[in-house]
């Protein structure tokens, strides 16, 4: 495993990881949407 | 036998004090922005709780004995206990100099709800308090969060031996990295790295929504740092409903879901290693509930009419479930249409989101969901064996960052927490029972905040409030500093001067 | 053909106030609001209460939240009536008092769910002011004592530290 690093390379890992980190939590609240719509049958 | 006694008492003391002491030295934060903002009272406070509270934790640390200051196993997870509770009333000072508390004891409730980022608050006046206070408020939450010990462990490097210990006892048994320190480290430049990003989107947010720059910033950093370590508080009275913003709700769900992450997974995706996502455990088991629960509680509240629409559904229903499951305890409705419009099916579902919690190390609260995962894979496990018992069978495995077996050991371990933590709430709510009468709560409401209490979450169902008897109030603070710390190490503070009081 | 008139006029009246959806619930505090959301859904209400934090006007309307004491509530108020608040309630500052007249929801749908009230009508009815805290002596020397007992502490813990070694 590797310390906190300053090379390039390895800040694109990083932010590569908080992509992925938000994409899963925008998957949750997409998931909520979804069950929202079908539970109210798509009242919007 | 009698020296050897003191002299462990002497190392443990010195800890603590080492502790209060830096705790004391933040307060430096405080005071400048009270300073900035032209709060002389407050800043004069501060300046003097920080003398206060150093002179206590020097005094201590004046006890350290010469020769080596390690620290076994037991005297790590009292020096945690410990240095959490004194650390509580050194930092209670300023609060209760401020007069927004009615007493000391409500001062330290606060202090404790921060350290354990839970989130209830007793404050009085929210609106009108002082930018120092909040900034103490926040400061206390978002350090609570990454955990004072795992703040020591980063800045006195040199003279901590007994590091380790002391973390573990804090509630953290991950090993991010093979050595304590690089973990601290580790933690901290993820927590860092994701404060400054969260404070720049969410100000600019508030910026967007109407709110003056000055206070958009402030706004900005305390409600990353409340969500980021999924505390709760609010810098004003009504939650997050004071900023009536889709996008201010969103933005905070993206933060505080990731923060309830386990740090080891933040390290992992931050390295690379994407096929953690989706075999980790904890992930797995967090889509699952919450799904789940998402699904159940708004169907309910569809039904129910209570709210009837997609995006007051999704506002409204789910944005509290998934505040409560990652036990944040942001609210976007009052406390008290918890117990006069959710129905109980919706109750029911939240409550057991407050319960399972997020994730281990992180800082969630709750049984956690690795031991949730643990232990239905180790039914499964018994079902099968049940079902085929001759059949010779490979141990069932696990994945957190790396494949283990699911032994009995593990498997009992997870078990005898969550009974510990469902344990608690029972008691919580026997004990709420007995005042039940006299302040006409009702069981739904009771169940309701026992959780909220246990899974260190925030939400209220407005139970909780200055008027409750002071045996509630310190009941109130044990449970949420044996839920933080999950059991242990108070067990062993317990376990510890039980003996010596035995032997004395 | 007068005393007709009047009577006319104050039976019109009576039936005018009784009408049904017009509520002057001058009565209701904040926290009744919450309290009872769901018998008074929809109705038309008269609240009052300091205005706190930030006005964050949103195009022709905006929000400000009011404070009575017993809990805060959103306002949705038009930008012009907004514009009348000078002071808003913070640490040192009394915000103006201002008295809304509205419709009250227990879930807005025009605002995702929320527990708020649109107004037709807002004013200030008392001006809010700046009361600075002046500093309290005591707590000065108290602090200037304790800066004193931590530096006599380090110098002395410094100094037990160069001994040893």
């Amino acid at each position: 495993m590797k310390r906190p690093d300053k090379t390039g390379a390895d800040l694109l890992r990083n932010l590569a990881g908080i992509g992925l980190e938000i994409s899963l939590t925008v998957l949750i609240m997409l998931v909520g949407l979804l069950i929202a719509i079908f539970v109210t049958r798509g009242s919007f | 036998m009698r020296r050897a006694r003191i002299r462990e008492l002497r190392v443990m003391g010195y800890y603590v004090g080492l502790i209060v002491v830096m705790l004391s030295a933040l307060m430096v934060i405080p005071a400048i922005t009270s300073s900035i903002q032209r709060e002389w009272p407050v800043a004069v406070d501060f300046f003097l709780s920080a003398g206060l509270g150093a002179t206590v934790g020097l005094g201590l640390m004046f006890l350290a004995p010469e020769g080596a200051r390690d620290l076994t196993w037991t005297q790590g997870m009292v020096t945690t206990a410990s240095a959490w509770l004194l650390g509580m009333m050194v930092c209670a000072v300023p609060y209760y100099l401020s007069g927004h508390w009615l007493s000391f004891l409500d001062a330290c409730f606060d202090v404790m709800s921060g350290f354990t980022t839970t989130g209830l608050a007793l404050v009085q006046d929210l609106d009108h308090i002082a930018d120092g206070l909040n900034m103490w408020r926040f400061l206390l939450t978002w350090l609570g969060g990454q955990g004072m010990v795992v703040l020591a462990i980063t800045f006195f490097v040199r003279g901590l031996p007994g590091a380790f210990k002391m973390y573990v006892g804090e509630g953290k048994d991950e090993r991010v990295m093979p050595n304590v320190i690089h973990t601290a480290r580790a933690i901290w430049f993820v927590s860092v790295v994701y404060l400054i990003l969260g404070t720049v989107i969410l100000t600019s947010t508030s910026i967007s929504i109407g709110q003056a720059p000055g206070r958009a910033f402030l706004h900005g950093l305390w409600m990353v740092m409340s969500g980021w370590s999924t505390g709760g508080f609010a810098p004003m009275s009504q939650g997050v409903v004071y900023y009536h913003s889709l996008l201010f709700e969103i933005v905070t769900v993206v933060f505080f879901t990731i923060g309830s992450f386990n740090f080891s997974l933040h390290w992992a995706l931050w390295n690379g290693n994407k096929k953690e996502v989706f075999r980790n455990l904890e992930v797995l088991a967090f889509m699952l509930t919450s799904t789940v629960l998402v699904a159940i509680s708004s169907w309910d509240l569809a039904r129910a009419g209570v709210y009837p629409t997609v995006v007051t559904l999704f506002r409204r229903g789910f944005y509290n479930l998934i505040s409560a499951h990652t036990t944040t305890g942001f609210g976007t409705i009052y406390a008290r249409q918890f117990a006069l419009e959710w129905g109980p099916l919706a109750l029911v579902a939240i409550t057991i989101a407050m319960l399972i919690g997020a994730s281990a190390s992180s800082t969630a609260g709750g049984f956690k969901g690795v031991r949730v995962g643990l232990v239905f894979k180790s039914i499964v496990q018994d079902v099968k064996r049940l079902l085929a018992p001759e059949q010779a069978r490979l141990a069932e495995r696990f994945h957190m960052g790396r494949e283990t077996t699911l032994d009995d050991r593990i498997a009992r371990s997870a078990m005898s927490i969550i009974l510990l933590y469902i344990a608690m709430w029972l008691v919580l709510i026997l004990l709420h029972g007995g005042y039940a009468a006299r302040f006409g709560w009702d069981l739904p409401s009771i169940i309701f905040e026992s959780a909220s209490l246990t899974g260190n979450v925030g939400l209220s169902a407005g139970i909780t409030s200055a008027a409750l008897p002071s045996v509630l109030k310190v009941a109130y603070l044990v449970a949420m500093w044996l839920g933080r710390l999950e059991f242990l190490s108070v067990f062993v503070l317990a376990g510890y001067l039980l003996k010596g009081w035995r032997k004395a | 053909m007068r005393r007709y008139g009047i009577a006319l006029v104050l039976v019109f009246l009576t039936v005018a106030l009784a009408a049904p959806g017009v509520l002057h619930a001058q009565g209701y505090s904040l926290n009744d609001l919450i309290e009872r959301a769901a018998e008074v859904d929809g109705q038309v209400v008269t609240i009052r209460g300091e205005a706190v934090g930030d006005i964050m006007v949103r195009g022709e309307r905006g929000w400000v939240n009011i404070n009575d004491g017993t809990a805060a509530i959103g306002i949705w108020a038009p930008a012009e009536q907004l514009r009348q608040i000078r002071h808003t309630g913070r640490y040192g500052v009394r915000g103006d008092t201002v008295e809304v007249t509205g419709t009250f929801f227990r879930m807005d749908p025009m605002h995702g769910g929320e527990l708020d009230v649109q107004a037709d009508a807002l004013v200030v009815a008392t001006p809010g002011a700046a009361h600075p805290a002046s500093l309290k002596t005591g707590r000065v020397v108290w602090a200037l004592v304790f800066a004193l007992t931590a530096t006599l502490a380090v110098i002395l813990l410094r100094r037990r530290r160069w001994e040893a070694m």
